[in-house]
């Protein structure tokens, strides 16, 4: 049948060549450049191809770095020349180019890329669109076989419904239509193609002459094999198009060289030798991550370049010289290595270094804040994924604790994970069939850490009635329903009902990003200005501590100074919280779960619901630090008194002693990679990095002892991971809260110092600052709430105003 | 037609305004429905407040060079947000290419319409960029805060 095929399509080849100068056209693109007219105005031609350009490098094939920079400096160049010169450029990494035609049909010929596939891979392609007439309509392919019988069993371009994945919404499961009869017609096919469809690279030509898409070709067999293409247009998926298009047969075949690739298998180790799972980022010479990016399927996501694969699994490769990045989260060194696969060597072993081992000495980790569904990523379907590959990425980053937070957008559908426990599942697939037929010859295997991460599924009160006033995480719940309720419709339009009904049944509960909506001009620390309420931070927070409901606040995330701003006012009020760290992934950042973190105090390391129970209720007690994993308050110590102990109480005014063990890790030296971290802007996703700490171009950090809000010494830390001890002495003259910090990386939760037995009411401006906040939050956030419960929300509000006014009367310093 | 459109948007919008100002926005109504459908880009914020926009409408609309094309703008605001929404051009542009938006803060209602003004200097085709965010807030991670359209005016 192929060989058939073969010879079919080397006669059509000449015809076509003979007919329209289609091999002429792929060596000498300067000529059909001519031939379109040299009217190409240069703007619109560089704001395209540079969107072609960054679709290549977001699917994990960038353009090779010195043709990206070549384009780009022609583009500066913005004038006839720079487009011919780019047309040269592009011309290299285009398998097909279209022009439509006068009479509205497309004509598809030959690019001048090598066509080369991966056996059980995908590569990606530009397709260049020659548009003359100004056409606006739909492009899509035609799928047909080269004797223009339709469906003959042979998977064409652009058919969505026979591809296991939806490029639209870079889907981890597939849509329904998709669910359907799917694996056995992949069986039948040797190659699966579709254009990648985006808001950058629409379905609908832009009008402009020339324009670029991308194209997802799929090889399911190795050596040479033959496909043909054509194209039609429709402004509304008419079949009279496409059916004009096949009968005028203005397609083009292509041979293709299908490289083999092979399962490589993967010995991954930690530090003590033991098998774990880790994170891998694989690149060819050419920078091409592997698997692509394009078209994944879980437990691998096309928004991450790297993947996880536990010790004993496989990933699939062809047959060349690959660079392996290997992590597992912040507490490791980067681990890189260089491997050449081919016949004398299947196998990449890594072997993981850490710097640090914050579990050694008593301090386990985890993320409060990951979803398995909803943001950028799980638009459509909204569903998301399983735990089986939620674990995955915990495992992965080496986070004893991940909170898979359900939430609006997947309530439904992810509320069947929920069973109140605590578990660590198997990092098994999700959808075998569909793994067999695309790419993924993955079988899941057990490594000997796997029982250290645990799940816990809980709720985000996100897309909920009262998620104006801030959304709520709500941890160690035993029932998700809200009494009464039955929709997310139902439940109430404020937070305070919530939380006492969460906390009633054992929950430990607070705030999520805090500092959303909370920005204001000054950076300073703490600083006084009143923020808008604008957006979903923590909003309401600010009225129920007074009512004794509220666990903890959020933050590691973006913002430290706006973040931090708001725990300290609340500190400075008396008001005991935590502030954790969590990632919010996918929503804040989608680099990985553990971006920021929590560790939390323990005799023993979390299993099972004893030990998520005893994390958590740590946790409630201020035995935590929280920050970025890149540095690490091992110990900590006010009077020998360790935060979530007893208070240090004092009699009279005093000098305490402060003690720490503190290690951190920055590289020996800055790079353009460290350098670009420094100088990310100030709303940048994560606002949390010690790169960010580093004192000029040393590897020292300061170390802050912040005393009610206000820095009251320093100290010079290398960060060179190891740990060194830090001591300080300090005057207290009223009872106070003592914390240590390095900005923007680490903060510990405070130890409390009373002095003659009274309260902390550390400054009239903060309990000032927080009364004022009650009453701007009231105006901005009271029209959002139902009639039926403002009375309600205004007697709580007002409880509140009483109660810091109360704290101010008690505030003997300004 | 046109003007009809645009006295409809300039009806709406601050009735849209005024209603989340003093009404409970649980019990607003839907903005207009007929006034929506008319949307050259609908923007979405979603309920973790972050931004993503697309195109709707019929595309291009017609323009006088010099002279700014209104496009209305829907915006499905799931996080009740009431931080003003900016838009922005990103990319190199001609000189004269301008842009503007409403600068008032969203009203927090779930449906609100807003009017982007864009001016081309000269008739030439220009491939425009716009993006859309909350200040503070980060994008959309998708890369799907912006809509692209090639413009020209006569």
């Amino acid at each position: 049948m192929a060989g058939e095929m073969k010879t079919n399509m080397s006669r059509r080849q000449l015809l076509s060549a003979a007919g329209v100068g289609a091999g002429l056209l792929s060596v000498c693109p300067s000529v059909l450049f001519g031939a379109e007219g040299g009217a190409i105005e240069p703007q619109p031609y560089f704001a395209a191809v540079g969107r072609a350009i960054e679709a290549l490098a977001k699917l994990g094939a960038p353009m090779a770095a010195a043709d990206a920079a070549r384009i780009a400096s022609l583009a500066r160049q913005n004038n006839r020349s720079a487009v011919e010169a780019a047309e040269q450029i592009l011309g290299r990494y285009t398998l097909l180019r279209i022009t439509i035609e006068a009479d509205g049909f497309p004509r598809t010929v030959a690019g001048a890329a090598p066509a080369i596939l991966i056996e059980q891979g995908w590569r990606i392609y530009l397709v260049r669109i020659a548009n003359p007439l100004s056409n606006r309509e739909r492009l899509s392919a035609v799928r047909e076989d080269e004797r223009g019988s339709w469906n003959s069993g042979v998977a064409g371009t652009g058919a969505a419904e026979q591809t296991p994945l939806s490029a639209h919404t870079n889907a981890q499961r597939p849509v329904l239509n998709q669910s359907l009869d799917l694996s056995p017609r992949i069986a039948q096919s040797w190659l699966t193609s579709q254009l990648y469809i985006t808001p950058s690279m629409p379905e609908a030509l832009s009008g402009f002459p020339i324009e670029y898409r991308v194209i997802q070709l799929f090889s399911r067999d190795r050596g040479q094999r033959s496909k043909y293409f054509n194209f039609g247009l429709s402004t509304s998926g008419t079949f009279k198009s496409w059916l004009g298009n096949t009968l005028s047969r203005r397609g083009v075949a292509l041979n293709f060289d299908c490289r083999p690739s092979r399962d490589v298998s993967l010995r991954v180790h930690d530090a003590d030798g033991r098998g774990c799972m880790a994170s891998l980022v694989i690149r060819d010479s050419l920078d091409r991550i592997y698997p692509l990016q394009a078209m994944r399927l879980a437990p691998d996501m096309p928004f991450q370049r790297r993947i996880y694969r536990g010790d004993g699994e496989t990933v699939r490769l062809p047959d060349a010289e690959y660079t392996v990045e290997s992590r597992r989260g912040p507490e490791y060194l980067c681990g890189v290595q260089t491997v050449r696969i081919g016949e004398q060597q299947n196998r990449i072993e890594i072997a993981l270094q850490r710097w640090i081992d914050p579990a050694a000495y008593g301090w386990y980790s985890g993320d409060p804040h990951i979803h398995a569904a909803g943001c950028a990523h799980y638009q459509t379907p909204a569903e998301g994924v399983a735990p089986e590959t939620m674990i995955r990425q915990v495992r992965g980053e080496a986070l004893y604790i991940g909170d898979v937070l359900n939430w609006g957008t997947s309530y439904y559908y992810q509320k069947q994970f929920f069973s109140g426990h605590a578990a660590s599942p198997p990092a098994g697939l999700e959808h075998p069939e569909l793994q067999t037929a695309n790419n993924a010859t993955l079988q899941p295997r057990v490594s000997a850490h796997d029982q250290e991460s645990l799940l816990r599924y809980d709720l985000e009160i996100s897309g909920f009635p009262s998620s104006h006033a801030g959304h709520l995480m709500l941890l160690r719940m035993r029932e998700q329903d809200y009494p009464g309720t039955k929709l997310v419709e139902d439940w109430p339009s404020w937070t305070l009902p919530i939380l006492k009904w969460a906390k009633a049944q054992g929950a430990v509960v607070g705030f999520a990003h805090t500092a959303s909506g909370l920005w204001v001009e000054s950076m300073n620390l703490p600083n006084y200005d009143i923020p808008p309420f604008a957006g979903v931070g923590a909003n309401e927070a600010i009225v129920d501590v007074a009512h004794g409901v509220v666990d903890f606040l959020c933050g590691g995330e973006v913002m430290p100074a706006t973040e931090l701003n708001f725990w300290y006012h609340l500190l400075n009020s008396g008001y005991r919280l935590a502030m954790l760290g969590e990632t919010d992934f996918p929503c804040i950042s989608d680099e990985r779960p553990g971006v920021g973190r929590t560790y939390v105090r323990l005799e023993h390391p979390p299993a099972g619901d004893d030990g998520y129970n005893a994390w958590i209720d740590n946790l409630q007690k201020g035995r935590l630090y929280f920050g970025d994993g890149r540095s690490h308050f091992l110990a900590f110590t006010v009077n020998e008194r360790a935060s979530g102990d007893a208070d240090v109480t004092l009699a009279a005014p005093a000098t305490i002693e402060v003690k720490a063990t503190i290690a951190a890790w920055l590289e020996p030296h800055t790079t353009p990679a460290t350098e670009a971290l420094r100088n990310e802007p100030a709303f940048a996703a994560v606002g949390w990095n010690l790169e960010k700490a580093r004192i000029g171009k040393t590897r020292e950090v300061e170390v802050e002892l912040v005393v009610n809000g206000e820095a009251v010494d320093r100290a010079v830390l290398m960060a060179d991971g190891k740990p060194q001890q830090v001591h300080f002495q300090v005057a207290i003259t009223r009872s106070s809260w003592v914390a240590l910090r390095i900005l923007p990386s680490g903060h510990t939760h405070p130890v409390f110092v009373t002095v003659d037995n009274k309260p902390v009411r550390a400054s009239r401006r903060s309990a000032q600052w927080c009364r004022s906040c009650v009453d701007k939050l009231w105006e901005v956030k009271s029209p959002f709430m139902r009639s039926s419960e403002r009375a309600a929300a205004a007697a709580a509000f007002d409880h509140a105003r009483a109660a810091y006014d109360a704290i101010i009367a008690e505030c003997d310093v300004s | 037609m046109r003007a009809a459109q645009l006295m409809a948007v300039a009806i709406l919008l601050p009735l849209v305004t005024r209603a989340a100002e003093h009404q409970h926005v649980h019990d607003l109504p839907a903005a207009d429905a007929a006034a929506a459908t008319e949307a050259m880009i609908v923007v979405t914020v979603n309920p973790e407040a972050r931004v993503s926009a697309a195109l709707a409408g019929v595309w291009p609309p017609r323009m006088a060079c010099g002279k700014p094309v209104e496009l209305p703008v829907k915006i499905l605001n799931q996080a009740f947000l009431t931080a003003r929404l900016e838009a922005r051009l990103v990319g190199q542009l001609p000189a004269g290419v301008a842009l503007e938006f409403d600068r008032r803060p969203l009203s927090g209602a779930p449906e609100e319409l807003r009017t982007l003004r864009i001016a081309l200097p000269i008739a030439a085709a220009v491939d425009l960029t716009v993006a859309f965010r909350a200040p503070a807030e980060i994008p959309d991670l998708g890369g799907r805060d912006r809509v692209h359209f090639v413009l020209r005016c006569q």
